[in-house]
């Protein structure tokens, strides 16, 4: 049901800003089943309509949205949230970093408060806040 | 092709008639009546050769290469995007020709080849040993013909091949 209904544009300062949009030319593709499939990360909802949930975090690019087959499903009812794509979180193994990308979609990302333009490292507590969801970032 | 014969038959006429033919296609600057405009009544006509220079050059069509061969109706963003001769790749590098912006889209996923006559799509992707799927109608192909209403999954993101209509 979630899935049909259209992306509700929040009503924050700043929301009709530009920005700028993540270069996602070096990104690997995501790949729903990998060999591992290692889950290497926790995103667990403090705030929002899906607050007390968790979602693994994999090995490799990870899609966040509203849709059920997004790798990381924010499928509890917040409609701020884009069904596809609202923001990509990737893991390299080679360099042991975790990235957030802005899915340039309608409604901005935050982390840790500040609003996410491009893309940027995460680390182990920071807070990612998509719609009216705030998501605790953990690594396992 | 048939955009050629029309725009032939439509001069040849004007010129047998002396008149113009109201352009079967919309959009196109009509031309005026020379007649009107050079205060002249509609019954006396200058000398074929005297018009000759004054006939408005808006009737060359685009040339083939040009004019879109298909459309690839997406969804969601990027929308419908028209696809030219020869080929197009699609996938998610901002060098591609066809770009869209999802993780589940390989970088360069599928090359479409567009003729006049048919149109084929390769998974760029195939010889991989991890190929990234491309389905055609639901089944796995690797290189296939696509022809108009066709639906196209490249790993996991579907759009509508529509052959463009040309010649009416």
């Amino acid at each position: 049901m979630s899935d049909r209904e259209r992306t509700r544009t929040l009503n924050i300062p700043g929301a009709e800003e530009p920005r700028k949009s993540a270069n996602m030319d070096n990104l690997p593709t995501q790949v729903i089943m990998d060999a591992t499939n290692l889950k290497v990360a926790t995103l667990r909802v403090v705030d929002g309509p899906g607050k007390g949930q968790e979602r693994p975090v994999f090995s490799g690019t990870n899609q966040v949205g509203r849709s059920a087959d997004n790798r990381i499903p924010l499928d509890f009812g917040d409609n701020t949230i884009s069904r596809q794509q609202h923001a990509v979180i990737s893991y390299d193994t080679g360099l042991n970093e975790f990235r957030i990308f802005d899915g340039g979609k309608q409604n901005p990302v935050h982390v840790n408060g500040e609003r996410l333009s491009g893309d940027r490292s995460l680390n182990d507590g920071d807070t990612i806040k998509v719609g009216l969801t705030t998501l605790r970032f953990a690594l396992m | 092709m048939k955009d050629w014969i029309a725009i032939l038959w439509e001069g040849l006429a004007g010129l047998a008639a002396r008149r113009n033919v109201p352009s079967q296609r919309g959009g196109r600057a009509e031309p005026v009546d020379r007649d009107a405009s050079a205060g002249k009544s509609p019954g006396e006509r200058p000398p074929e050769t005297a018009i000759e220079p004054d006939v408005p050059n808006t009737r060359i069509p685009p040339l083939p290469e040009h004019t879109p061969v298909a459309i690839l109706e997406f969804e969601g963003p990027p929308g419908p995007v028209p696809i030219k001769h020869g080929d197009t790749v699609i996938g998610r590098h901002s060098e591609d020709d066809v770009r869209i912006s999802d993780v589940r889209i390989s970088r360069h996923h599928a090359r479409l080849r567009a003729g006049s006559e048919r149109c084929e799509i390769s998974n760029l992707t195939a010889l991989r040993p991890d190929p990234n799927p491309m389905f055609v109608n639901g089944t796995y192909r690797e290189h296939a013909e696509v022809v108009d209403g066709d639906v196209i999954s490249l790993g996991g993101v579907s759009f509508t091949f529509r052959k463009a209509r040309n010649g009416d």
